[in-house]
């Protein structure tokens, strides 16, 4: 299950007070998916390849996690746009050739979402899941060596 | 501690490997390949489409 899929599907069964923030990053990634075509298009990336093992380990977490409750689901977001966050955050520098895309992903609005996030992972004894993410999240930056 | 930190520090191993994994080590310091910078785009772009 892809990202987008999984975060609208996550939006349609969230409790009312969660609604506006899930909300916000479903708007928001319609924006990212244009963004991408526009880097994409002055970059002379292909977006079309097809996805690689790692991507579609990753997409088929997001699609168990369409089936657990939505405390762990939620849960699961946040880690996984957390660990996003902080790793770019991580990379920015003054001498990287990839400013811009730092810039992007570690944007205020992207960090309020994180933070805004966390208050809604509510979920105890979870430390499994949070492994479970950050392990597929290190396999795709592995992708990225392979 | 919240309940977000508390997850997060149970596990700051993994959290460190995904911070200072290589790509993100040659992000910044503008070593990283544009060949291996644009399958990582191709490959987010994949993971989040609808």
């Amino acid at each position: 299950m892809t990202c987008f899929t999984f975060q609208a599907r996550l939006l349609a069964r969230a409790p009312r007070p969660a609604q506006g923030v899930l909300a916000g990053g479903c708007v928001a990634l319609v924006a990212e998916l244009d963004w991408f075509e526009v880097q994409a298009a002055r970059r002379g990336i292909d977006l079309g390849q097809p996805a690689l093992p790692a991507t579609l380990a990753y997409n088929e977490l997001l699609g168990r996690l369409d089936g657990a409750p939505y405390d762990v689901a939620v849960t699961a977001l946040w880690v996984l746009e957390r660990v996003y966050l902080l790793a770019w955050a991580s990379a920015a520098s003054n001498t990287s050739p990839f400013g811009e895309f730092v810039e992007h992903w570690t944007a205020p609005g992207f960090t309020g979402y994180v933070d805004a996030l966390g208050e809604l992972a509510i979920l105890d004894g979870q430390d499994d899941l949070v492994g479970d993410v950050l392990s597929h999240e290190v396999a795709f930056w592995d992708m990225a060596l392979a | 501690m919240t309940l977000s930190v508390r997850l997060w520090a149970d596990n700051s191993d993994l959290a460190a490997e995904a911070l200072a994994h290589p790509v993100v080590c040659r992000l910044s310091d503008g070593s990283l390949a544009c060949e291996i910078f644009a399958s990582y785009v191709a490959q987010d772009a994949f993971f989040i489409r609808n």
